[in-house]
């Protein structure tokens, strides 16, 4: 039995009170009860010889005593509000998702009060809360009073996460707990496959009243659910024109609402105006695609909106940064061969994404002779200089190994025919990689290979070449297509959001948390969304969609709270049958 | 009226009377009580001694037959039989009609049921109720047919104020009646104690028959806790709390009670019938017949 009202101490304490109270009462008590009787004069003759002068009577009544002080222990047990614990075998562990598919604030709040109640009848020794939100962390933890779940559940906030309960059912099973029941408050079906694995002793159950709650709250009808739309996808890729300064948007809103949900789409705060391309429309599986082409990439964030007012306005909202997509200033060094300079000029100045210069060049295209200029260069080396036909320079905090697998994408070398130039040159064609504790990247090539005894400047790869090697020298930045919370690793030291606690990485790769804007220890502003199917049908799920992940025995668990014994009714029904006895008692004269 | 007529004196009370005399008849000569050797000398049936006449006396009692022998000239006395009055004293106190069962109840039953042996058998019979004073309810008289006026007259008796033995007998006394059999039905819980109820009783020069009204409480009462006790003639209040001792006290203090007016009785000759109000009158009074002689 547990003292929800009162701790052990101070009901103790409060008995022995009420007992040395009642004691004290006991012996002042004078109650003379009237009564008229034929004659006086034995009872004169009686009391005369015992009646004696004491300061304090002696103690009488002893049994009276106890009746009393019975009822007042009664009270006083009804008072300290005890509930009957709940024995179950193993532990119970009471979890509640805080995630966007919690649904909104008042959803939240009453999974909070539902599971608030739910806890009250368990033992305190073997039940815990734990919560799994922007974070997983344990609110109640074995041992410790109901009371304090109260104080830790005010404040607490659904946060724009995707659900991790299964991620706490995994951390429960890898615990290796005894039999455990496990009661989920959440909105979102729960993934089968993966409750599939996990162990027969970890009984999972969802919390049956929170969807019936929830409709009711939202006034829907049985079986229907609450209307919900949400981005589930915001992703921009290289154009598809090949516009090298500009990207395309790629979008997905799910909605279970019969209407189309009004999307809007802004650039730094300004609305992008035009239209967005609808593809293979699919309302009435509640699935909307549309893109967005060639959208210039100058930097910037781009914000998806829906409309608010819907169950969760969590997957409301989704950004990306865009890449910043500048011309590349290349600068023909004067060292250059003129034919060599009329073919480098003839292939560049095809590429929008470079711009020839003179001066205030941010690349260099230069011969391995002219030394002493700082700009990341595309250097023309020979074979006597260095072994590999290509070699890539690159800082030392890289390793070789990365920027080998880097290089063999960017400098196109697939569709370089390797073959061709080493029978021709009459040797291996390498590619090579090193790092350089100072100075800037660089990719050397054989001159060699830009004479006519090759055909590699006449070739396809030619341009490829040249433009990815000027790309990769000028560190432009790669496409992110999107970042997902808590999903998508990210490279990078560590994250910091405004206002929130900075995350260091310990691995060189880390997932932001929630949804938000972030900035990485290198300096890249980063936009996290939510970009959560399952969070945004958890939102708008009805109550008939449950499924799986029940176990009968964990139902057990739920049914036998709701129908713990009410011990308070039951003393005060004690207590009552007490004082009815003792009315009669004293009524009749067999008790003072 | 402290009791309907109905509930007091009811047909199975009345017919119970009539069982009751039958068993009075039943004595014999020698122990019915209305027969008393009167200490008179008269001219009854019975000789008893002579007497020298004397100037005045009836010539019809000269023993001729001693003055033919002797010369002389005697009377022949007689015993004279005389009925054997009844005086019958009720105790009409406040404290007899105080509890659920009335003791008056009982002591007025009494009172009817010796009346009526009286009566029926053509004894003098009066009814003197008695609290703080002595009341004269009903004269004596005789004559069978005069129980349903007893009874009348018993039932419109009123409870009076306290007890009070010495008064009440004083003015019985007063009266100087008839010598006859006195029979006192109470409690005999006299404020002033034992001791003034057996002097008061002393005094009177009639036999005494003392019907002392019981109930199985006055032994062993039914009180505890912490009580104030009102006595309901003298409003004498006592806080008392009833514990073993209390109790013990009690039972001695009534029993010492008990022994005052038993020892009064046996010294006085008295008879003495302890008759419990809370059962039936008749068959307790028949004892007084038992062996068939009136034993007092």
């Amino acid at each position: 039995m547990n003292l929800t009202l009162l701790s052990p101490l101070a009901y103790f304490a409060g008995l022995l009170g009420l007992a040395g109270g009642l004691f004290l009462l006991q012996r002042l008590r004078v109650r003379h009860r009237e009564v008229d009787v034929v004659t006086t004069m034995f009872w004169q003759e009686a009391v005369h010889d015992a009646r004696a002068r004491v300061l304090v009577d002696r103690f009488r009544h002893p049994w009276a005593y106890v009746l009393v002080l019975a009822l007042a222990a009664l009270m006083w047990s009804a008072f300290a509000a005890p509930e009957k614990a709940q024995v179950s075998e193993g532990s119970v562990v009471f979890l509640l998702d805080a995630s966007a598919a919690a649904g909104g604030n008042e959803s939240f709040e009453r999974a909070a009060r539902a599971l608030s109640e739910a806890v009250q009848p368990h033992d305190k020794e073997t039940r815990e809360v734990w919560v799994c939100g922007a974070d997983m962390r344990t609110l109640l933890r074995p041992g410790e009073e109901t009371l304090l779940l109260e104080a830790r559940l005010e404040g607490l906030e659904p946060a724009a996460t995707p659900s991790g309960v299964e991620n706490a059912l995994e951390l429960l099973a890898r615990e290796g707990r005894g039999p455990t029941d496990v009661v989920v408050y959440t909105r979102r079906t729960l993934d089968p496959e993966r409750l599939a694995l996990l162990p027969e002793g970890l009984r999972v159950r969802r919390a049956p009243a929170l969807a019936e709650s929830d409709r009711a709250a939202s006034g829907a009808q049985p079986g229907e659910g609450v209307a919900n739309s949400g981005i589930t996808a915001l992703g921009i890729v290289e154009a598809e024109s090949g516009a090298w300064d500009c990207v395309d948007v790629l979008l997905e809103v799910r909605t279970t609402s019969s209407s189309k949900p009004s999307l809007v789409l802004s650039l730094d705060g300004v609305v992008v105006d035009r239209t967005l391309n609808e593809d293979a429309a699919r309302l009435d599986e509640g699935v909307l695609r549309f893109s967005l082409k060639d959208l210039p990439a100058r930097g910037g964030r781009l914000e998806a909106r829906l409309a608010s007012g819907d169950a969760s306005a969590f997957d409301d909202l989704a950004a990306v940064r865009l890449p910043n997509r500048s011309p590349l200033r290349v600068q023909l060094s004067g060292g250059l061969e003129p034919e060599l300079r009329a073919t480098l000029r003839r292939v560049l100045e095809r590429d929008p994404g470079v711009l020839l210069v003179d001066s205030e060049a941010s690349l260099i295209i230069r011969t391995l002779e002219e030394t002493g200029n700082e700009l990341p260069a595309l250097v023309l080396s020979s074979a006597s200089s260095q072994e590999e036909a290509f070699l890539v320079t690159h800082k030392a905090e890289r390793l070789s190994a990365e920027v080998l697998g880097e290089a063999s994408g960017f400098l196109a070398l697939s569709q370089i025919d390797a073959t061709s130039l080493a029978e021709t040159a009459q040797v291996a064609i390498r590619l090579g990689a090193r790092g350089r504790a100072e100075g800037p990247r660089e990719v050397a090539v054989w001159r060699e290979l830009f004479s006519d005894r090759f055909d590699f400047t006449s070739s396809r790869a030619f341009p490829l070449f040249l433009s990815g090697s000027l790309r990769w020298l000028s560190e432009v930045e790669h496409v992110r297509p999107f970042v997902a919370a808590a999903e998508t690793e990210i490279a990078t030291g560590g994250l910091q959001r405004e206002g929130a606690r900075a995350l260091v990485s310990m691995t060189g790769q880390t997932v932001a948390p929630l949804a938000g804007d972030y900035v990485s220890t290198e300096g890249e502003r980063i936009a996290v969304s939510l970009l959560s199917p399952s969070s945004t049908r958890a939102a708008g799920e009805s109550s008939a969609a449950t499924q799986g992940g029940d176990s009968e025995e964990a139902q057990e668990v739920l049914e036998a709270s709701s129908s713990a014994t009410d011990a308070v009714t039951w003393i005060l029904l004690i207590a009552l049958l007490g004082l009815l006895f003792e009315w009669r008692q004293v009524r009749t004269g067999r008790m003072p | 009226m402290a009791f309907t007529f109905e509930d007091l004196f009811d047909a199975d009370f009345l017919e119970s009377l009539k069982h009751l005399r039958l068993v009075a008849k039943r004595v014999p000569a020698g122990g019915r009580f209305a027969e008393q050797r009167s200490r008179d000398l008269g001219s009854g049936l019975e000789f008893r001694d002579f007497r020298p006449y004397s100037s005045g006396d009836d010539l019809r009692s000269v023993d001729w037959n001693i003055y033919r022998r002797l010369g002389r000239v005697f009377l022949r006395l007689f015993e004279e039989m005389e009925d054997l009055p009844l005086y019958v004293l009720p105790d009409i106190s406040r404290s007899a009609f105080l509890e659920e069962s009335p003791r008056a109840h009982a002591g007025l039953r009494t009172t009817l049921a010796l009346a009526s042996i009286g009566l029926g058998q053509h004894d003098t019979v009066g009814v003197f109720p008695f609290a703080e004073e002595l009341e004269t309810c009903i004269r004596p008289q005789s004559g069978k047919g005069r129980q349903m006026t007893f009874a009348r007259r018993l039932a419109e008796l009123e409870p009076r104020g306290a007890t009070n033995f010495e008064a009440s007998l004083r003015r019985f006394a007063a009266m100087k009646q008839r010598a006859g059999l006195c029979v006192v039905v109470s409690d005999f819980f006299d404020p002033r104690g034992i001791d003034a109820v057996t002097t008061a009783l002393g005094r009177l020069r009639h036999r005494l028959l003392l019907v002392q009204l019981t109930k199985s409480s006055d032994r062993e009462p039914k009180l505890q806790g912490d009580l104030r006790l009102r006595d309901c003639e003298t409003g004498v209040v006592e806080d008392i709390s009833v514990t073993p001792a209390v109790i013990d006290g009690y039972r001695k203090a009534y029993d010492r009670f008990e022994e005052a007016l038993t020892a009064f009785a046996r010294k006085r000759n008295a008879g003495l019938l302890r008759l419990d109000t809370d059962a039936e009158v008749v068959p307790q009074l028949a004892t007084l017949f038992e062996n068939g002689h009136y034993a007092v």
